[in-house]
């Protein structure tokens, strides 16, 4: 497994962290789900062989909360997967729409507890030539500064877009000004991803450029 | 004596609700701090059971807000995974601190030793 290299050691480390235990707590969650609703069928099961009536349709949809949670955690487990493998190679060919749409997920339990919804707009699929996990912890803190300047109850829109040469992802929606300290740590990011971060203050809009 | 379980996990929330009230326990359940707080502000509870990381208000944060309007009011946090600091925090001021996903007897165990049932 070849590792980035080009990011500091500790702050991958701390991303990788801070991720991995987001995740692991939607799984729990997942998993806490499943096991009230599986308790709850036995409960239901357990009073039926106790003379209560027992409804085919609850049955039916307890079934369908189950299933629904299994599907919830494939997909967390999925994002989590690809996350994981964004590591394997310090370069390679790096789809920046599914990248932004990856880390999104990754970061909805923060975004939640930010009270700020994320939305990714529709676009070209854009792709670059990059380290995949320094990109996404580019994108990741990009998009944790956007939503501390957007505030509670707002709304962040993300857009992938091609000008000229350059590849860019842009997210609207900010509102206070970012603090100097942590536009300078996310523009010492950039560089070692080779892109660039602009405020682009009259639009309140943060650009990421590869 | 009544409880009032606050996780924004509906689902969570309201099978859980109801496999209590099986038990024999009277429950309401809320998925929001904010509801939380309008349902102790409206009327009397025994005890809360938390989930320690919530959005807009945390478990942590609004057992001091739940704590102010109900002063007797007993806590059980529930918890995905948390920190060290969350448990330590948590465990402090609240009756247990149970981790998700959690055995009903195990939970019921903890509700009756809390309220000296």
């Amino acid at each position: 497994m070849g590792s980035s290299g080009k990011i500091q050691g500790r702050d991958g480390l701390c991303f990788f962290g801070k991720v991995s235990a987001t995740i692991s707590h939607d799984i729990k969650n997942v998993l806490a789900i499943i096991n009230e609703d599986a308790g709850l069928l036995q409960d239901l099961s357990l009073m039926a062989t106790q003379g209560m009536e027992l409804e085919p349709e609850r049955l039916v949809k307890l079934a369908e909360k189950i299933q629904n949670q299994i599907k919830r955690g494939d997909v967390i487990i999925k994002n989590m997967n690809r996350f994981a493998h964004s590591v394997d190679v310090s370069e390679c060919e790096v789809n920046l729409f599914e990248t932004v749409a990856l880390v999104i997920a990754l970061f909805t339990r923060i975004s939640a507890s930010k009270c700020v919804t994320v939305l990714l707009k529709e676009g070209e699929q854009v792709t670059t030539k990059c380290d995949p996990f320094s990109a996404e912890m580019l994108i990741a803190k990009c998009l944790e500064i956007s939503m501390d300047s957007s505030g509670k109850d707002s709304e962040i829109t993300v857009e992938i877009l091609k000008e000229n040469s350059e590849k860019v992802i842009a997210i609207s929606g900010l509102k206070q000004a970012i603090e100097q300290e942590k536009f300078q740590a996310v523009e010492a990011l950039s560089k070692e991803v080779n892109a660039s971060v602009k405020m682009k203050q009259q639009d309140n809009v943060l650009e990421i450029i590869f | 004596m009544k409880i009032l379980l606050v996780d924004d996990e509906l689902e969570l929330v309201s099978a859980l609700s109801e496999r209590l009230s099986f038990r024999g326990f009277e429950t309401e359940w809320v998925t929001s701090g904010e509801e939380a707080i309008e349902k102790v502000s409206a009327g009397k509870f025994d005890m809360a059971i938390l989930d320690v990381k919530m959005p807009r208000i945390s478990g942590l944060e609004l057992r001091n807000k739940l704590e102010k309007i109900c002063p007797s009011l007993k806590f059980i946090f529930l918890s995905g995974h948390g920190s060290e600091d969350d448990y330590n925090e948590g465990s402090c001021g609240a009756d247990c601190y149970l981790i998700k996903p959690v055995k009903i007897e195990n939970l019921v165990e903890r509700i009756n030793i809390a309220l000296g049932l």
